[in-house]
């Protein structure tokens, strides 16, 4: 049986900044790493109850720490990203589309073109459309960057169905997928849609 | 007459039983890449116990702490399958702290 410790059991431990022998507190900390870099949240940590200086990781907290490790190594493996250069007038497209929704800028955008990239590897008729409206207008300088990370299976079948569509570079993906969601708030043409992305950008305020 | 290593049957036995009580921290606010294997998983608890047993007694020895030179640490020195290891601990009142896992610097 492995025993448990908890908040405000005591201990003792050397301590590098006063030099000697102290007393420890048990007491949650935020955990930071730097390889991976990462911080692990409300950790029971040993405290010198001189100087406050973490001193000592309990066992129990090192599994906490390593399962997040884990968890973290995990997601960075299976996950991609897609990395795109966008002309400035597309960018603020997707200013006016999140404002339009009245959602969070940022957040909002990450997530609606996760949407889009799930609609495009469904259904090849709808990676047509974004084929088309990924063609650049003549004299955009492509001024902006977009990235967005998105699980393994996801970047793998939308890609593949971008591929098959003559969407080859990531930046072609990019500009379509904001093309179409600015058509589909700004027309009529996807209600569906539309309704999809209020849903969203509610989910993410 | 060659002078008993101090302590090393006791010391083994402490900190054997610490690790199989899961009652044991260890040392510092970070994780130090290649110094505590047992911290970054690298080596199981299982594999750090089987080290221990196979530890002789003049594979022990104790040197003070390094930034408190008035406490002494134990350092294990078995060797498995060729290589040998460096465990590195100490004991205050009720307390473990494991300072080091890792394969032995020649
Ligand atoms: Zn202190």
């Amino acid at each position: 049986m492995k025993q448990v410790l908890k908040e405000h059991d005591t201990g003792a431990a050397l301590c590098r900044t006063c030099r000697k022998q102290t007393k420890t507190t048990y007491l949650y900390r935020d955990f930071s790493l730097t390889t991976p870099k990462l911080r692990v949240r409300r950790v029971l940590v040993g405290v010198c109850d001189v100087c406050q200086r973490t001193l000592t990781v309990p066992w129990q907290s090192n599994e906490r720490i390593q399962a997040t490790v884990r968890a973290a190594r995990a997601r960075t493996e299976t996950s991609g990203r897609i990395e795109a250069r966008v002309p400035s007038d597309l960018y603020e497209r997707l200013r006016l589309i999140a404002a339009r929704l009245e959602a969070r800028d940022e957040a909002f955008a990450h997530v609606m073109l996760r949407f889009y990239l799930s609609q495009l590897s469904r259904s090849a008729k709808f990676a047509g459309r974004v084929r088309r409206l990924s063609v650049v207008r003549e004299g955009s300088r492509a001024s902006q960057r977009v990235s967005l990370r998105v699980s393994g299976k996801l970047y793998d079948q939308a890609l593949k169905q971008a591929q098959a569509q003559g969407v080859t570079d990531q930046s072609a993906l990019v500009r379509g997928l904001i093309s179409a969601a600015y058509e589909d708030v700004f027309t009529d043409c996807s209600p569906q849609r539309r309704a999809v992305l209020e849903c969203l950008a509610d989910a993410t305020n | 007459m060659r002078k008993r290593r101090e302590g090393f049957r006791e010391a083994r036995a402490r900190l054997i039983r610490a690790l199989e009580t899961g009652r044991f921290n260890f040392e510092g606010d970070e994780v130090r890449e290649g110094k505590n294997l047992l911290q970054s998983g690298e080596v199981s608890i299982e594999f750090v116990i089987a080290l221990l047993s196979s530890c002789r007694g003049t594979e022990h020895t104790t040197s003070p702490h390094h930034f408190v030179p008035s406490s002494s640490c134990h350092i294990f020195k078995p060797v498995t399958k060729r290589v040998r290891w460096y465990i590195k601990c100490y004991f205050l009142d009720a307390d473990t702290i494991l300072i080091s896992v890792h394969i032995a610097e020649h």
